[in-house]
């Protein structure tokens, strides 16, 4: 049985790395044109490549915690 | 649109419907928009995450239009828009443009109840400006 609280841990904690990606994607992308070269590149696409890994992770423990009865 | 207004899904759908668009293309239109979706939101939950919202689109749409379950038996962990699109080219063109529209909905409500109303507009407001621009300039009998 999930409550409500766990719902809305499980939607914020979604939210919150959808944040952190698009962040991350937009400082990439602006890197990214001003020069291919940097080095920050790199570093920017190792932390995207975690965040998007763990919010997959968190997505589908949140899918599960919806989808429990309530 | 606004981010508290239903996006019109049905309204359009059963329109293309009552203009003469075949089931076949109904179902290639919505398979279409869910591709985009894919596209939109793979790249930020995942692969699983997005086929986790159309499996379970799927079993909410199932509801009231029972045969979307058989659909929902082929998506694991990816979406299988083959089985959407063939399962709504056997339909008539009314019921695939219903089963459609239900999907969208039920779908457009599970994303906004899972992340709110304004990140789910910045992720899927793309897909849902081209899949509302592209089916006023259709023509149905093309």
């Amino acid at each position: 049985m999930a409550s409500t609280d766990q719902i809305h841990a499980a939607s914020a904690a979604c939210r919150k790395l959808i944040e952190q990606i698009l962040d991350t994607q937009q400082e990439l992308a602006q890197l990214q044109a001003r020069s291919a070269e940097d080095s920050r590149i790199g570093v920017l696409r190792d932390k995207l490549a975690r965040l998007q890994a763990a919010s997959e992770r968190q997505f589908l423990s949140a899918m599960d915690i919806f989808t429990r009865p309530r | 649109m606004s981010q508290a207004e239903l996006p019109p899904f049905k309204s359009v759908l059963m329109r293309r419907a009552s203009e003469g668009a075949t089931a076949d293309q109904l179902a290639a239109m919505i398979a279409d928009v869910w591709l985009e979706i894919h596209y939109a939101l793979s790249p930020i939950i995942g692969q699983r995450g997005a086929a986790a919202l159309y499996k379970r689109s799927l079993h909410l749409g199932s509801s009231s239009h029972a045969w979307l379950q058989s659909v929902s038996a082929g998506a694991t962990t990816e979406m299988d828009l083959g089985a959407l699109r063939q399962g709504l080219s056997g339909r008539a063109p009314a019921d695939a443009a219903a089963a459609g529209a239900t999907l969208l909905h039920s779908f457009h409500d599970l994303v906004g109840s899972l992340i709110g109303p304004s990140l789910s507009a910045q992720l899927l407001g793309p897909v849902w400006v081209n899949f509302f621009s592209g089916s006023a300039a259709q023509d149905p009998s093309a």
